[in-house]
Formats: C-alpha cells, structure tokens, sequence
C-alpha cells in the first residue's frame, strides 16, 4: 500500500517559501529522513470552479515524464504525493539558473565555462532524446544549476513523448527567442531539431551575455533569424514552402558567424553552424555535437565546482544556518519577480526553482 | 523506454497466481476492517467474495470499453489502452467495495485523456454520461488524486501500437507477405480481446503486439513462422523459446475469455450497494462531508459556506450510467 500522505507533509519540513505561481506554490525543504535539501512545488486544485478541470495538466505532464527519467543532467523529482485538493512535487533543491548567471555581469565566463555547460546541457538532452522526450522549452532559465556547479534540464511542463507515426503535435512550443524557423513557419510534424535550435541559441547567448535574437513577434523572430543567419532556399530545405504557415522572405545573405562570435574559434563556429542548419533534417543530433571537435579540443571544460556562481548565491551559502541550511532574508533568491521583456512589457517571471 | 520503464519495474507481474493473492489480500483486508457493518451475519453473505469481485470487475471492463468506444470526440486507441491500464492496476491496490467501478471507471478515463493528451474538458467528459452532469464532475475530480495517487504515480503507460507499427513496417521491409495492412482489422480486434484479460500486467508491450500479428495473420491465412524464427531472432535464438511461450500465453488468456452472467453481476451490484464503504459513497453524508473538505484548502480555516452543489440522486439513477 501506499505511505500516508500526512506522514510525506511531516516528512519535508518547510525552511522557506520561494515563490509562487497560477497553479502552484514553491517552498525550500529539508527531507527530515535524508537531510537532503529539496524544493517542494504545491500543486493547487482549489474550488471546483477554480479547479474546472481538475488536477493541472502542466503538472500531471511533469509527473508523469520526470518518474521515468534519472540523469545527472535532468531535473530530479524526488518524490510525489498528495493531501487533499493537493498535489506536491518534491525536486532537487537548484541554486540558481543559467539566465542569473548570464544576467550577472560580476561574472566572467570562460570558454572553459561555456564548453561545461554545453556538455551538461547536450547530456541531459541526448539522455531525454534517447527516451523518446522533446522537451520543447529550453531557454536558459530553464538551465538549473546547484552550488556543485552540476546543470541540469527542469521545467517538463511542455515535454512530450514522439516518435508515434503520424501524430500531429501544436507549435505553440518553446519561448519565442528560442524558437526554430520549422516551428515558426507552423510545422505540425517536427523532432529532435527543434530543442537542437533552442541549444543553438543558448550557446550563443553564452557567448554575447544577451539574447541572440529576441524577437518581438514570430514574424520579427523569423526576419531576425533569416537577417542574422541567411535565408533558406528550397535547395537547402525542400519542402520548405508547404509548411502551414510559410511566408515568403526577402533573400538574405546572413552574417558570418564568426563574425558574430569573434572569441569563438573554428570548431565551435562549426558546432554553431550546425546547431542553426535551417532544414531540420540537417541539424546536428546530441550525440553528434558531443563527438565533434570543439568538445575534444582545449581548453577542456571546467570542473562542477569551480565553475561561477552568483555572488548573491555564495554570499548566501556563506551566511547559510548550519541547523537548517537556511540563508539570510535578505540574501535569499526572488523567484517571482518582474521582468521586461524585449516588447516593454511587464511579465511575470514564470516560477523557477 | 520499456525496458527501463515503471511500467516494467513496478507493473509487471510474474503470474496470474500473484495477481490472484493481491486480489485475494485486498478483498480480505476490507473485510477485516468492516467486519462489524455485517451484524453477526455470514461474513460471505454480506461482504462481496473474491470471486465476486473478479466477475463484477469484468463487467465494469466491458462497461470501459463500451464507454471509450462511444466517446465523442472518437477517442485514441492509445487513451482506451491507458485507461485500461488504470483501472487493472488500481484494483490491485484496493477492493471495488472501498471504491465502486463505475466511479473509478470514469476516473481512469478523464486522467488517461489527460496524460494521453487528448485534450477534452471536464464538461465535454461528462457530457458523455448519463444522468446527473454535476454530480458526476464532482466524483470524477474528487477522484482524481486518488487515483494518481494509488497508480504510485506512474502514470506513463507503455502500449502495444508502436510495435505494431513497428512489425508492420518490418514485415513490408523484409518478408514476402502481400500486404501486410489487411492484417490491421484482426490486429484491433485482438488487442481489444486483450484488454478484458491481464495481459497488460503479464507481458511486455511487444509481446502483446506480436500475439496480435500472428493472430492476425492466422485469421488471413498466413504464416509467420518463418518470418520470427529467420529475421526477428536471427540473432537472438535463446530468447525465442520465452518469446513463444510469452506469445501463446497471451492467445490462451485471449481465447479463455468468457463474458460474465449478467443476471449473476447484477445479483452482485446489489449485494455491493450494501455492503460498500459510505465513506466513499457519493449519496453519503459521509462523503459529501469528505468532499467539502477536499475543495478547502488545508492551509487555509475552512470557509463558513464551503459547500456546493452536489446533486442527491437515489442510487437507482445515479450520475455515471455508463453501464446502460
């Protein structure tokens, strides 16, 4: 039979509230029979009117995709259970994420840096992809990353099996910036190229410490892909023009990237450039980019501990309460929070932990 | 994958002895715990038997059946196969006198259209049930966490479609058979046989599908032999002998099937209106008492007025008339 739930609620005893969300409420714990530091993500199902369709799908879809999975390099969900109206999930504690530490300009990212979150990113993805997972999200907040210097992949709220002949999957997917041109030329049929793309973006963000193209609308994420990086031509993509939403854009010549990457060398220019191969056919698998060049070639990445953490983090590390592993108030991350975004507009922070 | 899957680790049994002791042991811990609602009387007269349990479950199983295959909007195969899956594992954990079937039944359709990604509303699911529309959204809701919490929350269900895919691809790719498309009619109706069986909890995805090729192939007049023993294990040998038992024991489970006696289940559905738990029952001041609890939030002072509808419909037309 299953363990008491009460016995679950005793089990997690709350050290802090971390933040809160549309559909759930997010809470640092201690696992009282491990001594494990863990996030606790309460599910709320509320009223019947609230509730309408009963427990969320976001979560159900999370539950349902992280029991299956255990990697170094993707989010560990812990535990699961319910009380009431409730569900909890109970993850990995992370202590921050790759967009803090690219938005945090006290620090210096290395090469050696960039290459280690690279390899953990393409890691945990190749692992997923191997599962037959999209996990259709990926942007740098959802890159966690805990005091250990380990990355691995979280949010699965949009994650989906493929692989089924013929199924038709939406492609409202993937936060725009992130987004590859099959995506936003409406393709109701796509793979593994689609978070190959999001990789794309990312290592580039790396690199230039800000958003390689952040569109403001998907015709203005398409214009800045094809102004950046080259129109495609039929030759190149066939098939191009049937997509369900294709637009016919003016021929541009793109810029060359190591143009845009100055720091980079050739082996990682290559590894960008096929990252960012417009036919979806073309583009790079994981366990491609893993055996080329840039990742056997010097400088080696740095080690899980002696990468960059925000000071913010290690200050808070420092002044942490032995008997709860508690920080100080005023140190303690801000998991909801507002942020303007590339069209001036205020957004809630989706919630992170 | 499978082979690393919850499915396969947590949900797949060794025989049909061991899931007779789970039935057996959940029927007799009910009993044990309600012993004195029999009032000195027969333990056997008042309490459902196992058995009983067995033959009850079966109609629910068609009552499932018959409910995904009138569903509108149609439903996928790949819902009706993890509903099923649901339903057979949650009545491993519990006794349909805790928890009546036709409530549970319902449950295991709406979270399986979830997971599944069929992507239907709580109105357009009970629209699909007969009787009363609030009264069966409440119980499919207040269900709902029940349920995901006694499948341990395993909710990723491995079906036999993609290996079926899988073999039908092959057998265009690699053997002479003409046609291997016209197998499909036989190979739906096989694995709908399966589902009123255990086969789900015995047998792994791909053995279950290649029973329904060979099946199929059977019915048209083919053989396969040559094509399992030649190319599939050509170079696997030893694991054909477990392959061919595996497969025959999924024909026999199939073939064995006997629909249960009506006027038999009814007798049944009666004895369980009395001797079901209240607790649990939707009629109940005990569950609606339960049930208002469960919309307040237990971090919060419960509301004065947290009540809400709950329609009182005498057992006789209760809300989820799946079964007529």
């Amino acid at each position: 039979m299953l363990p008491n739930a009460n016995d679950k609620t005793e089990r997690y005893a709350k050290l802090s509230f971390l933040g809160e969300g549309q559909f759930a409420t997010v809470y640092k714990a201690r696992d009282t029979v491990t001594n494990q530091i863990v996030a606790v993500k309460k599910i709320k199902k509320g009223s019947r009117e609230d509730a309408r369709d009963g427990i969320n799908r976001t979560a159900l879809r999370e539950i349902k995709i992280l029991q299956e999975l255990q990697h170094e390099n993707i989010i560990g969900l812990v535990d699961v259970f319910g009380q009431l109206s409730n569900v909890s999930l109970v993850f990995d504690f992370m202590d921050t994420d790759l967009e803090v530490i690219i938005k945090d300009n006290k620090i210096i990212l290395t090469q050696a840096n960039i290459k280690a979150y690279a390899i953990m990113t393409l890691k945990g993805l190749e692992y997923l992809h191997l599962n037959w997972i999209l996990h259709r999200d990926l942007k740098p907040n959802n890159l966690l990353v805990n005091s250990d210097g380990i990355l691995k992949i979280g949010d699965f709220g949009l994650a989906k099996s493929f692989g089924s002949p013929n199924r038709i999957y939406t492609h409202h997917v993937v936060t725009r910036w992130y987004r590859s041109p099959e995506l936003l030329f409406g393709a109701r049929q796509y793979g593994t190229g689609v978070d190959m793309w999001a990789v794309g973006c990312i290592l580039a963000e790396l690199m230039l410490r800000v958003p390689f193209m952040p569109g403001d609308s998907d015709l203005d994420q398409l214009t800045r892909i094809f102004s950046t990086l080259g129109t495609p031509t039929e030759a190149e993509w066939p098939h191009l023009s049937k997509l369900h939403d294709y637009l016919q854009f003016r021929n541009f010549p793109g810029t060359p990237l190591d143009n845009i990457f100055t720091a980079a060398g050739n082996d990682l220019i290559h590894l960008m450039q096929r990252l960012f191969a417009m036919n979806p056919l073309r583009r790079v698998s994981c366990r491609e980019a893993l055996s080329m060049p840039y990742f056997a070639n010097k400088p080696a990445p740095t080690v899980g501990p002696k990468l960059p953490m925000p000071s913010a983090i290690l200050a808070a590390k420092e002044g942490a309460n032995p008997q709860t592993g508690d920080t100080k108030p005023a140190l303690k991350r801000k998991l909801v929070e507002t942020t303007v975004r590339g069209n001036g507009l205020a957004q809630k922070k989706r919630l992170q932990f | 994958m499978y082979p690393v899957s919850s499915q396969k680790r947590s949900w797949t049994f060794a025989n049909e002895g061991q899931l007779m002791e789970f039935r057996v042991e959940q029927n007799s811990k009910y009993i044990e715990s309600h012993e004195e609602e029999a009032q000195g009387r027969d333990l056997n007269e008042h309490f459902l038997t196992s058995a009983e349990e067995r033959l009850l479950l079966k109609q629910y199983e068609i009552y499932l059946f018959d409910f995904c295959r009138r569903f509108e909007p149609t439903m996928p195969k790949c819902v009706v196969g993890t509903a099923f899956h649901y339903f057979k594992r949650f009545y491993l954990n519990n006794s349909p006198m805790d928890y009546h079937p036709k409530e549970i039944l319902a449950t295991c359709v709406f979270v399986a259209c979830k997971v599944e990604e069929f992507n239907v509303s709580i109105n357009q699911f009970v629209n699909n049930i007969k009787g009363d529309r609030n009264k069966a959204t409440d119980i499919v809701l207040s269900n709902e966490l029940l349920l995901i919490g006694q499948l341990n929350y395993y909710l990723t269900i491995h079906n036999p479609f993609r290996p079926i895919e899988g073999f039908l691809i092959d057998i265009k790719t690699r053997s002479n058979m003409q046609n291997p498309d016209r197998l499909r009619p036989h190979i739906d109706s096989f694995i709908d046989s399966t589902y009123y069986s255990d086969a789900c909890l015995l047998h792994t995805p791909s053995q279950i599908a290649l029973a329904a090729v060979l099946h199929a192939a059977s019915r048209e007049q083919e053989n396969l032999d040559s094509y399992v023993t030649d190319l599939l294990f050509v170079s696997a040998r030893e694991k054909l002998p477990g392959l061919i038992d595996a497969v025959r024991k999924i024909r026999i489970m199939v073939k064995q099937y006997q629909q249960p006696d009506r006027e038999k289940v009814k007798a049944i559905e009666k004895k369980l209106d009395k001797c079901r738990n209240q607790a649990n029952n939707p009629d109940s001041e005990l569950y609606k008492e339960r049930l208002r609890r469960l919309y307040t939030d237990e971090d919060d002072m419960p509301a004065e007025d947290a009540s809400f509808h709950i329609a009182d419909v005498s057992s006789d037309t209760s809300a989820m008339n799946i079964s007529q």
